[in-house]
């Protein structure tokens, strides 16, 4: 199984619990909190008890985050309370941590065949995946940060909570074996990949942590499909995808067009080059490149390094 | 940046071609020696739907000792995608196996020494790892057939090219402004 990372969607603005209740939109921040205390506990997610001797509760903090879609525009405040998994202790609090996502390869694959094959799109998210997942190791932590109800109990987790470094991992078994169980086949060639066949139709399923992508021969299959994700986890119906890890896709019945000029835009902004001009190739012929020509080590920040990871990343998907 | 900034609308586009047993192929180029420690650099991209699916452009591990022998390192490689993307394809029921899938390669040499197993005295100091292309072809899983530079899309992904060259290959590997 392999963990390809994809780099973080920036452009989502993200602050502290006392910064959140500084600010004006503090009223939208506190409803997102609610809603997300009130899935933890709909999950299961831990039991309070009394704190045993010995043992060392690991801390949590909340994540505020303005969720927008393709075109920019706000949609959702999100908090999610996140176990500070840093404080986890290796082979004891934990063991594996690795867990696959589905490679861009096989989504552009897949996709370059869809309007050719006529295929059915649609994007289904999992609510709350990590919280399905369920915690094999005795992790304690401390009541929510700014929600302890003062009797200094602590939480035995039983899910596993954002945050957790084997969060990713046990919602990926959980989802397979849900999955496997409903008759699907997991691909060899991708382990991100879930097909289920009759006869000359089909319907594929892949998944990047807890969003899925249907694409099915008929109406009538990716209801099916929809219908057994649905019988197993919450979900949120996204319809026709417009947005997928960073990508805008947009589908018309005889051709899928994607692009990544959102990201793009993003990273010239915050780098200040909003509007450079522009120039037709991205390298003169006529240049030779020589490694670090004024000597020293060069640019080794994290900055530089996180903005050539981001180049990459558009490099690799579009 | 000044390049990511004129295209940041670019994209790729999948089309709804008519449907054939074939309907992926892919292109391999090699640029000889002019990466640094003088490596050579592969490039490759399969097409499907008029769309690039997959694709890549990085320095070869080995050095190089001719121009023949670059190219068939990245043949061999875009050999080793083309089986992986059969693989899946297969997985979804979507290639029938006995249609090999096409590989357009820019050196004669190279694909002469793909196509003919007789023995190559100026290859013989490639590593056998390369050889299995051949086997490849002989098994029917791949063909490989000549196209040399004004088509050779793959060409963009091995060096930099002067503008005409560089907006024809993107339009081929169906990447456009919205």
């Amino acid at each position: 199984m392999r963990a390809e990372s994809f780099a973080a969607v920036p452009n989502n603005e993200c602050c502290t619990l006392r910064e959140a209740k500084q600010s004006p939109e503090w009223p939208e921040w506190e409803k997102a909190i609610h809603a997300e205390l009130d899935q933890l506990k709909r999950m299961g997610t831990w039991k309070l008890m009394e704190k045993p001797s010995g043992v060392v509760a690991i801390a949590n903090k909340f994540v505020f985050v303005k969720k927008r879609d393709k075109d920019g525009k706000l949609v959702k405040y999100k908090a999610r309370l996140v176990a500070k998994g840093c404080a986890q202790r290796p082979g004891y609090d934990y063991v594996e941590t690795h867990s696959p996502v589905v490679r861009m390869e096989t989504i552009c694959a897949i996709l370059a065949i869809a309007p050719m094959r006529k295929l059915h799109i649609q994007q289904l998210d999992v609510k709350g995946a990590y919280l399905n997942g369920k915690l094999k190791e005795h992790v304690f932590m401390r009541q929510p940060e700014g929600y302890d109800d003062g009797t200094g109990r602590i939480c035995l987790l039983i899910k596993t909570l954002y945050g957790l470094k084997q969060a990713r991992q046990e919602w990926n078994i959980e989802f397979d074996t849900k999955l496997c169980k409903k008759g699907y086949m997991r691909l060899r060639s991708d382990t991100c990949v879930y097909i289920w066949q009759v006869e000359e139709d089909f319907v594929i399923i892949t998944v990047w942590v807890n969003n899925m992508l249907m694409f099915a021969t008929t109406v009538e299959l990716r209801n099916k499909a929809k219908a057994d994700v649905e019988s197993k986890w919450e979900i949120t119906d996204l319809g026709v995808p417009s947005k997928i890890v960073g990508i805008e896709l947009t589908i018309s019945p005889d051709s899928i067009f994607i692009s990544s000029s959102k990201y793009i835009d993003s990273i010239l902004l915050r780098e200040g080059l909003g509007c450079i001009n522009s120039v037709s190739t991205p390298l003169d012929p006529n240049i030779t490149l020589v490694p670090n020509p004024e000597g020293g080590d060069g640019d080794r920040s994290n900055l530089f390094a996180s903005l050539l990871g981001e180049l990459q990343y558009i490099a690799n998907a579009t | 940046m000044c390049y990511l900034s004129g295209t940041r609308t670019h994209g790729i586009t999948y089309k709804a071609l008519p449907d054939r047993p074939d309907f992926f192929s892919g292109y391999t180029d090699a640029s000889y020696g002019n990466a640094d420690e003088y490596r050579s650099i592969t490039g490759y991209v399969f097409l499907a739907g008029d769309g690039a699916i997959t694709w890549c452009s990085r320095k070869q591990n080995s050095i190089a000792l001719s121009s023949t022998q670059a190219k068939y390192v990245a043949l061999s490689e875009a050999a080793r995608k083309a089986c992986w993307l059969r693989n899946l394809y297969t997985e979804l029921g979507l290639l029938k196996e006995d249609v090999p899938t096409l590989i357009r390669g820019d050196n004669d040499g190279s694909l002469a020494m793909a196509q003919n197993p007789q023995f190559h005295k100026r290859s013989k100091h490639i590593a056998i790892c390369w050889h299995w292309v051949r086997e490849l072809v002989q098994e029917g899983t791949i063909t490989v057939n000549s196209c040399r530079d004004p088509e050779q899309t793959a060409n963009i992904l091995t060096k930099a090219l002067p503008h005409q060259k560089h907006t024809q290959h993107i339009a081929e590997m169906g990447l456009a402004s919205a």
